[in-house]
């Protein structure tokens, strides 16, 4: 998100109001061409005119948006994960003590593998 | 397979964690590196090293597309499988956590590839990945002019390894065996800095020198409690002590309950307690490492020891290795943690993954080649910087510049010391560097209150003339880059380098490998009969080393240092 320019999030920005506009306007029965075309091009003025400010501003809100989001699945999907984990003792982290050794055998990699980032 | 017939250009990157940097290789010699921090003036800076990759490539002369191949020094994806696999341990405990580690993978950090050709447009080559561990042992081995060497590397953690070790022999590099997420040897000695007061990452050296002061007191109470140890070194954190596998903080109530003291504050009055606690912790992961060198000792039957990873700056600790472990020789690399592995990526790719031998080089040359490798200035272009700041100056021939010098050091003045090419490394070994008299007991509170601004309990290092080192020191051992500490002979000699409990973080120089410097040590030694100079970093608590011309002049105007000599010129302080 922040590195996409402030012109292309602003031309975004107008589309998504524009097509909002488009769905309010057909269910009160009162859409046309001609008043989305105004529509549309009164926002594109706005929003370029506003670009770097509407860009800051989107910035947060996808920052807030990635972090509810976030939450969610941490909430979800992580926490109801390691229950079952628990559940089954699952030790993902080695906290399992040992009698003689904790080191552990590193496999041998292959060739190909170094342009891998796994 | 590689894009022209007469030179190789490698280029090796590390960041996104702490200490980012880039180096370049040009036919397997590292030709240029630098931490991104000495531009951005961001301490420890872990963003993308942008500025370092246009200085290499400018320092190098070449463009992007004249490059064979791009490393760098980890594998993230399985380092975010890591993250993902602890949070499913962890939880629901970790969200707090989770919330601010994982944007800054979904927006950065598992899209280097992306970055790398983003900032390298024209590159055609490949960009290969070694692991992070294996970037610690590359650079560990290929600095150390040994042709068969153990490798051990002990740091936080790379992708899942926090401990490695394995064998080099004529260029090949084999990890054997290592210990994972979370039992880490480099988090468990972060987790007593965090508790001491120091932030993680940038106080592991401070607790080292603290710890000095300290009794172990609670060394049996920490084996018990805190770290199961092997007989073979091999070892397992309680995590029940430990709250960085979810949360920002590294330890939890239970840690501080155990000690019977609360985490202390930053600006917090140092208690007895808390210096017997550095040193319980101290002399732990002394005896940690010492058996794992003899464990890796056993296995190997090597007679060198390379040694890698962030816990290898731990000089005590090094010393100890040295003395008791049953290596006959030692190398530590001058840069060992994260930022040195942007060389060590790059040495991977050239070496082990291309397969091009490693040319021996002479031993002088080589410590040369590992340090002095970051920007540099001429006169012309220092005096063009005097000269528009209106800044008064004088000039001297170099050797009259090493006696006026050497005199202005033997009468107690600080001199700020700028010449050649950067250190590589978080030491400054003589080329930004600033000096003062050993002789005098005072000089060690002057530099830490009225230049340094640091805490007052932090030693100075020594620079000795190589051939000198043991008239004063307990050891004939070359430590060209500051990484063993050792007992002072006669500490009434040279006072302001010798630590409360009789030590000293030596550098050996050696005329080779840094001629100016070593100079003028021995003009200071002429004129007092000590071979020895203190060498503190040219910067303030809190910044990065200087890099430029202004920045060292801004030194001499924030502090009280009194004098600053850049190239061939002498500035004294209004």
């Amino acid at each position: 998100m922040e590195i996409s320019s402030s012109r292309f999030k602003a031309i975004a920005a107008t589309l998504g109001i524009s097509f909002w506009f488009f769905i309010i306007t057909s269910t009160m029965g009162i859409f046309s061409i001609e008043n989305l075309l105004i529509f549309f091009s009164f926002m594109m003025i706005i929003t370029q005119v506003f670009a770097i400010k509407l860009s800051k501003g989107l910035d947060i809100f996808a920052k807030i948006n990635t972090k509810i989001f976030l939450g969610i699945l941490f909430v979800t999907v992580f926490t109801v994960y390691g229950i079952y984990f628990k559940i089954l003792k699952i030790d993902l982290l080695r906290q399992n003590s040992q009698d003689e050794s904790y080191w552990i055998t590193i496999d041998k990699s292959k060739p190909g593998d170094v342009f891998k980032q796994y | 397979m590689f894009l022209n017939n007469t030179k190789l250009y490698t280029l090796g990157l590390s960041c996104y964690y702490h200490d980012s940097a880039a180096a370049i290789m040009k036919d397997g010699m590292v030709i240029s590196a630098v931490e991104e921090e000495r531009f951005s003036r961001k301490k420890f800076d872990d963003g993308f090293p942008k500025k370092s990759i246009e200085w290499c490539m400018k320092e190098a002369g070449i463009s992007a597309t004249q490059l064979d191949s791009v490393a760098f020094y980890d594998k993230s994806i399985l380092k975010f499988d890591r993250l993902l696999d602890n949070y499913i341990s962890v939880a629901p405990k970790g969200l707090r956590s989770f919330l601010d580690t994982i944007p800054k993978w979904i927006h950065k950090r598992l899209w280097i590839e992306s970055e790398i050709k983003n900032s390298l447009k024209e590159f055609k080559g490949k960009i290969i990945f070694p692991s992070h561990h294996m970037s610690h042992a590359a650079y560990a081995y290929y600095t150390s002019g040994f042709n068969e060497a153990a490798i051990i590397t002990i740091d936080g953690v790379g992708e899942w390894t926090t401990t490695s070790y394995g064998r080099a022999k004529e260029n090949k590099i084999e990890l054997f065996k290592d210990i994972r997420w979370p039992h880490s040897l480099g988090l468990f000695y972060s987790a007593f800095t965090y508790f001491l007061g120091f932030q993680v990452n940038e106080g592991e050296y401070k607790l080292m020198g603290l710890a000095s002061y300290g009794k172990p007191k609670f060394y049996d109470l920490i084996l018990k409690e805190l770290i199961d140890v092997k007989k073979d070194g091999s070892f397992k954190l309680n995590m029940k002590y430990f709250a960085f596998t979810y949360d920002k903080v590294m330890t939890n109530k239970k840690f501080a309950e155990l000690f019977g003291i609360p985490v202390k504050a930053e600006n917090e009055k140092f208690e007895q307690i808390h210096f017997d606690l550095g040193a319980s912790v101290q002399k732990v992961l002394e005896e940690i490492l010492l058996l794992i060198v003899n464990q890796v000792h056993k296995q190997t039957k090597e007679k060198n020891l390379c040694l890698g990873g962030g816990v290898a700056l731990n000089g005590v600790a090094n010393s100890k290795i040295l003395k008791e472990g049953p290596f006959e020789q030692i190398h530590i690399p001058p840069s060992p943690g994260d930022a040195g592995s942007a060389i060590g990526c790059a040495q991977y790719s050239y070496f082990t993954h291309f397969g091009k031998k490693l040319n021996s080089l002479e031993t002088n040359y080589r410590i040369k080649n590992n340090v002095y490798l970051g920007p540099q200035y001429s006169n012309s272009e220092i005096k063009e910087f005097l000269v528009d700041n209106n800044i008064n100056f004088q000039f001297f021939e170099r050797n009259e510049l090493l006696e006026k010098t050497a005199n202005l050091i033997a009468k107690e003045n600080v001199v700020g010391w700028f010449q050649g090419k950067m250190e590589w490394g978080p030491r400054a070994l003589g080329n930004r560097s600033i000096l003062a008299d050993p002789r005098n007991e005072d000089m060690k509170n002057i530099l830490n209150e009225k230049i340094k601004h640091r805490e007052s309990f932090r030693p100075f290092a020594p620079s000795i003339m190589k051939e000198h080192t043991s008239e004063y020191f307990d050891t004939n051992i070359e430590s060209p880059y500051m990484l063993l500490v050792t007992k002072v002979k006669e500490p009434e000699k040279i006072p302001a380098v010798t630590h409360v409990d009789g030590t000293g973080r030596i550098q050996t120089v050696s005329r080779k490998t840094n001629e100016l410097y070593y100079d003028l040590i021995s003009k200071f030694k002429e004129i007092t009969g000590i071979p020895v100079l203190v060498n503190t970093s040219m910067n303030v608590r809190g910044e990065p080393i200087v890099n430029t011309p202004e920045q060292a002049h801004n030194m001499l105007i924030k502090t009280d240092m009194d004098y600053l000599v850049m190239g061939n010129f002498l500035i004294k302080r209004k």
